[in-house]
Formats: structure tokens, sequence, C-alpha cells
């Protein structure tokens, strides 16, 4: 008896999963997938500009980045547009074809930041502190040096 | 001859070179502020030009226009362009006063869609855009069901416009709101712009009974 019962639970457990699975493959994506997706796409959407905003504050081009940041941009309008029609399998596909296009973004705005930087500081060091002590070299070693010259025709003077 | 007869030339000589090796210096030093940071909003007809805007519209037609945003805010600016349409009683966002007190139009969004523009740099979309519309000559009513924008259907139902016997027309204004995200509070706020479009619905003869 209890074997009976045991196996018409195991059948009744296999058949509700299976409906479960069944249905979900019938029905496609369901709206809490597809917000999931959306939300995901839209935080690395966001995580993706404040990386460009950062490149730029020092001084990296960011134009390749931005160009790729509106392709992304346009692919997560068009997920927010479906999910907002009830179309949840195509908001997964903009929103799942957005983060693919910004996969490594980061790491390159990152990258290009890091390179920036360093290019600054060298600039920094060579046309604003280089110029400037350089200018200020010659206009103390001029002053020396017209000080050295008037001094030795003077003695030359007092020789002759 | 004396070298004090030669002063006047070598210190113009010894000031010329150290202003020349001080030139990437002073570029930097001397360079005056920015002072102003805004946003450029325009629409420019098919052709890049501000002549043939559309205006009688058929339906079905495609039409194109070209929606441009320049950033002079210091920063990659993220923008959100909302698209919205109104008929001559409808909301429309405020045009007058200091912009940052403006307000946009109370009408919901049909379409929202992202621009990002890196610091004084502009960007222009090219915008496709043809209309899905009834006439019901009862009600002498323009009843949208929809707007094809770029490749992408937008749900119209609901919308429509009545006859302007002033302008002998079905008037609609198709307009485009612009929104700037606030970095430090992660939000949308309204930026104070919008450009649009008057245009007129025709009625296709055949179907003027």
């Amino acid at each position: 008896m209890n074997r009976v019962l045991l196996n018409a639970f195991i059948l009744l457990t296999f058949l509700v999963v299976s409906a479960h699975y069944c249905l979900q493959l019938c029905l496609g994506v369901n709206s809490g997938d597809a917000l999931s997706a959306v939300s995901n796409a839209e935080l690395r959407v966001i995580a993706c500009y404040r990386a460009v905003v950062d490149a730029e504050r020092d001084g990296a081009n960011v134009t390749e980045l931005v160009g790729l940041l509106n392709q992304a941009g346009w692919l997560l309008s068009r997920a927010k547009l479906a999910y907002n029609y009830g179309d949840y399998e195509s908001a997964v596909k903009y929103a799942g074809e957005c983060l693919l296009m910004l996969d490594g973004f980061t790491e390159h705005a990152e990258i290009l930041r890091r390179e920036a930087k360093e290019a600054r500081q060298r600039d920094f060091m060579l046309n604003f502190v280089g110029s400037g002590v350089g200018a200020l070299c010659i206009a103390v070693g001029g002053y020396a040096a017209w000080l050295y010259l008037t001094r030795r025709e003077k003695s030359g003077e007092r020789v002759n | 001859m004396s070298i004090r007869d030669y002063g006047l030339l070598y210190w113009t000589v010894i000031g010329v070179t150290a202003l020349l090796v001080a030139s990437p210096f002073l570029s930097k030093v001397l360079v005056y502020p920015r002072t102003e940071f805004f946003t450029e909003l325009w629409i420019l007809d098919a052709d890049r030009r501000a002549e043939n805007y559309p205006y009688n519209v058929t339906r079905g037609e495609n039409y194109t226009i070209h929606l441009g945003v320049a950033n002079h805010l210091g920063y990659c600016a993220h923008y959100m362009v909302q698209v919205k349409f109104r008929n001559q009683t409808q909301p429309a966002p405020t045009s007058f006063g200091p912009i940052e007190d403006r307000l946009p139009s109370s009408m919901p969004s049909l379409f929202n869609f992202t621009v990002f523009v890196a610091d004084e740099q502009t960007y222009e979309v090219p915008i496709t855009f043809s209309f899905n519309y009834t006439w019901d000559e009862r009600l002498s009513k323009v009843e949208f069901s929809g707007l094809m924008l770029n490749n992408v259907w937008l749900n119209m139902s609901g919308y429509g416009v009545y006859w302007d016997s002033g302008r002998k027309a079905f008037r609609g204004f198709l307009f485009f709101e612009i929104w700037l995200y606030d970095i430090s509070a992660n939000v949308f706020r309204y930026h104070g712009r919008f450009v649009g479009l008057w245009l007129n619905m025709t009625i296709p003869p055949e179907s003027v009974g």
C-alpha cells in the first residue's frame, strides 16, 4: 500500500514539475525574467556610462566608447519598450544583445583612462613644469650672463 | 662699443626666448575658464537643412528628419529623448522662464531612447517615422493606431486630432523632450528643452465620401 502511495507521489511530483517546465516552454519568458534582464542591462549601461565619464575626466578620447554606448542604449530602449508592451521574449533578446555589446566595456574604458592619465602626467611634466622651469632658467641665466659680461667689461676698463 | 650698448637687444632676445619656451605653460595658465554649460537641441530636414520639414503627412508614408544634440556641459552627457505626441488642446511643455524651471508635457511618452554625447561633441540621429490613422468623418477626427519610428512600432491607440477649422488641418505635434541623467542622484531630470514638428494628417481623397 505504502509502495503504491510512494509511486503515486513520485508520479505526481514528476507531472507537476514537467507541467511547470512545459508551460514555461510554451508560454516563453515570463515578466519576472524579462524585468530582471532589462534591469541588468540598464545597470550595465549606467556602469559603462560612469566608466566613460571617468575616462573622459582623465583626458581619454572616448569617441569610440560613446559610439558603442549609443548602440547599446538603443537596444536597451527597445528592450524597455518591448517589456512595456508585454513582449517579454523580445525584451530579453534586446537586453541580452545590449549586455553582449557591453562585454569588456568597463575594462577597456579603464585601460583608456589609465593611459590618458599617464599621458596627461607626462604632458604636465613636459609642457607645464618643463616649459615654466625652462623659461625661468632662461631669464635667470640671461641675467647671470648679463651680470658676468658687464662685470668683465668693467674690470677690463679698470685694467686699461 | 660697450656691452651696455647692446642691452636692449640682449634683453629682447632673452625675453622673446623665455616667452617662446614658456608658451606651453602660458597656454595652460592663461585659458579663459568656461562659464556657460548648456545643451543644444535641433531638428533638421531629410537633407540636414532647416528648409523642407514635413508638414502634410499621408498615412503610411515615411518621413525623415534629423534630431541633433550638442553637449557643452563639460562632461560626457547621458540624455534620454522622450518622443511624445499631442493635439492642439493637450498640454505642451513650458517654453518660457528660466530653463531650469521649465516643465515637460504631462503627455505620456510614446518611446524613450538614450543618447550619449561626449563633451563638446554633437550627435545627430536620423529619425524616420510614419503614422497609421483612420478618419472618423462623423466626429471630424483623425484617430491614430500607431507610429512607426526608426522601425519601432509605437502604440498610439487613444490618440486623436480634431479638425482645426482656423488652419483647415488635422494638426498634431510630434515632439522630442530631452532629459538629462543626474549621475549623483541616479535619475533623469527634464533638461528644459524640446523640439517638435506640427504635422497635418491628410485624408486620402478616396476616404472622403
